[in-house]
């Protein structure tokens, strides 16, 4: 019986699947979806260095217990720089951010599952308290005012569980909101938020941790990010001089451009040769990542270009000419200080002053790729995920003098 | 990644999607979540393209995380979820072969089956991969194979009908 029961599994699976065709343009859709994942890491990185101003020097925090300590990572190491976090095997940090006492980090593969919100204490890289992220297909973060960690999951149209939860501090207490559909996260009080989205801005109010009730949302009148029909849902945004500026794209990742919320026809970038990639907010100005559209590829990489609050460009000269800076993958800013990953050789970070005098350039030790950063006041903590390394490393180092 | 790179992507996903969305839909039983799971083995692959292309073993690199995603879903599932009248929903395996009522009952065992189970037969008799090959697609030894490609036949001895109306 088993030789004719093998014949007649194989002819069964073989008809049950012959009308089975994978979509014609498959290999398009991995790209564009591995594009916007990765510009969906840093969403909310840019508000979290921003709340970071407001947290910081807000002195430490009360002391935590341990639970759940060095479940998910193994031990922190010491170091000439501080300390390093190496996560299991195949998981890394997607999105890191400082305040108060802690460094946060969104662990779990590159890709999907299994996501986990950590707080580290970031003077020793010791875990203090974790949760689950359900529905974890997509997911961000970002710290607000009063050190609350604002936590959108569910992110994208994929079938699961999908809301916001707002946490205290610690991470132990939490409460409910809805939501799911946000890329970026913009908190504006203890207890508010706006999220970027096709029609508009999305305001949302929630319950302070632990105390009951639902969170509520509504759309922002006046705060449109140009046709709906042209643009995906707000993939990374800031806050700059009282005004949101948000990078949309057409959807397919290749029209991607700035615009403020309320002023649709205020843009920057969008062109084939300059495309607006990954964003960050410093002094009064947006440094702006910059690629290139080539026919149906895109470039990994380009030149790093400020705007200003017009969204006009006002790019110092000695940061156009870097040929380091031409090689811009990723931007972050926290205070005074821009970082840079690079695809220079030898430069995987950079980091510069945009205070009043710019520059100069200045390397860090990190290997590449970096694929997450944050920085508090001296300290900045970035993850690498080499390819040769089975997981992702979160190391602190010293932040060089000339770059503050 | 490079322009040459990203061609060879494309090429490799034309000659391989199909294939490996079969096998998806097989073990899952949801042309949806097949391609789901097809969507998010190759963005991994895609990430590391240039390193998997060199070690040339694409397709078994993708194929692994679809059938080793595929059988974790499966199970987180089974702990969380009220099964579904499959009869009610559209694209799934069922509706998929009418015409062969025979072979409808016969797919209809093999979903009763665990999903490891599944995976090890969809493995060996549509992909045609042998054991050791079965073993890698799945993280597993040879013998686990061995074993659950034999409980899984033992069980659908017991499942088809003895009076051979099955075919």
């Amino acid at each position: 019986m088993t030789s004719a029961l093998d014949s007649e599994l194989s002819a069964a699976f073989e008809s049950a699947t012959e009308f089975v065709q994978p979509p014609p343009d498959m290999a398009d859709r991995v790209r564009r979806a591995v594009r916007r994942r990765r510009q969906r890491l840093t969403a909310g990185l840019a508000a979290a260095t921003a709340a970071l101003v407001i947290v910081a020097g807000g002195g430490l925090l009360a002391a935590h217990d341990l639970h759940g300590a060095e479940k998910h990572t193994r031990p922190p190491t010491g170091g000439d720089h501080g300390f390093s976090i190496t996560f299991p095997d195949g998981d890394t940090a997607r999105q890191l951010a400082t305040s108060g006492s802690y460094l946060y980090a969104l662990i779990g593969p590159p890709d999907a599952e299994g996501v986990t919100l950590a707080a580290y204490d970031r003077s020793t890289g010791r875990l203090i308290h974790q949760v689950s992220v359900p529905g974890a297909n997509g997911s961000t973060f970002a710290v607000g005012p009063g050190g609350l960690v604002w936590l959108s999951f569910g992110v994208g149209t994929a079938p699961g569980p999908s809301g916001t939860w707002l946490f205290s501090p610690d991470l132990r207490r939490h409460s409910t909101g809805p939501g799911g559909d946000a890329y970026a996260l913009l908190p504006v009080s203890r207890t508010t938020a706006l999220t970027p989205g096709q029609y508009g801005l999305t305001f949302l109010r929630m319950p302070l941790p632990g105390r009951p009730g639902r969170g509520a949302d509504h759309l922002e009148p006046g705060t449109s990010l140009g046709q709906p029909r042209n643009t995906a849902p707000g993939i990374s945004a800031v806050s700059l001089d009282g005004q949101i500026v948000a990078q949309v794209t057409n959807g397919y990742g290749f029209d991607s451009h700035l615009v403020i919320a309320g002023h649709p026809r205020t843009t920057f970038g969008g062109r084939a040769v300059e495309q607006a990639g990954y964003i960050a907010s410093s002094r009064g100005s947006v440094w702006v990542q910059t690629y290139a559209v080539h026919g149906q590829y895109a470039t990994d990489f380009g030149r790093l270009v400020r705007v200003d609050s017009n969204l006009h460009p006002t790019t110092p000269e000695a940061i156009l000419d870097s040929p380091v800076l031409a090689r811009t993958e990723e931007v972050w800013a926290a205070g005074d200080t821009v970082f840079a990953a690079t695809a220079a050789p030898g430069h995987a970070l950079v980091c510069f002053a945009a205070g009043g005098r710019i520059g100069p350039v200045t390397s860090l030790p990190a290997r590449a790729p970096v694929t997450a950063l944050a920085a508090s006041v001296g300290t900045v903590y970035v993850t690498t995920t080499p390819q040769d390394a089975a997981s992702g490393t979160v190391t602190s180092y010293p932040l060089p003098a000339a770059c503050r | 990644m490079r322009a040459a790179d990203d061609e060879d992507f494309s090429v490799f996903v034309v000659a391989s999607a199909r294939r490996l969305l079969r096998s998806a839909y097989l073990i899952t039983g949801d042309l949806g979540e097949a391609e789901d799971l097809l969507q998010t083995a190759l963005e991994r692959a895609y990430r590391r393209w240039p390193t998997i292309r060199r070690a040339a073993m694409p397709e078994a690199y993708v194929r692994r995380i679809v059938v080793t995603t595929a059988i974790n879903g499966s199970r987180k599932r089974r702990v969380s979820s009220t099964p579904l009248d499959e009869d009610l929903l559209p694209g799934r395996l069922d509706a998929a072969v009418e015409g062969l009522p025979g072979r409808t009952e016969l797919l209809a065992y093999v979903r009763q089956l665990p999903a490891g189970q599944r995976a090890v037969l969809v493995l060996r008799y549509f992909d045609d991969l042998t054991e050791a090959e079965t073993a890698k697609a799945l993280g597993c030894s040879i013998g686990t194979v061995k074993s659950q490609h034999a409980r899984a036949l033992a069980r659908l001895r017991e499942l088809v009908p003895r009076d051979g109306s099955k075919t």
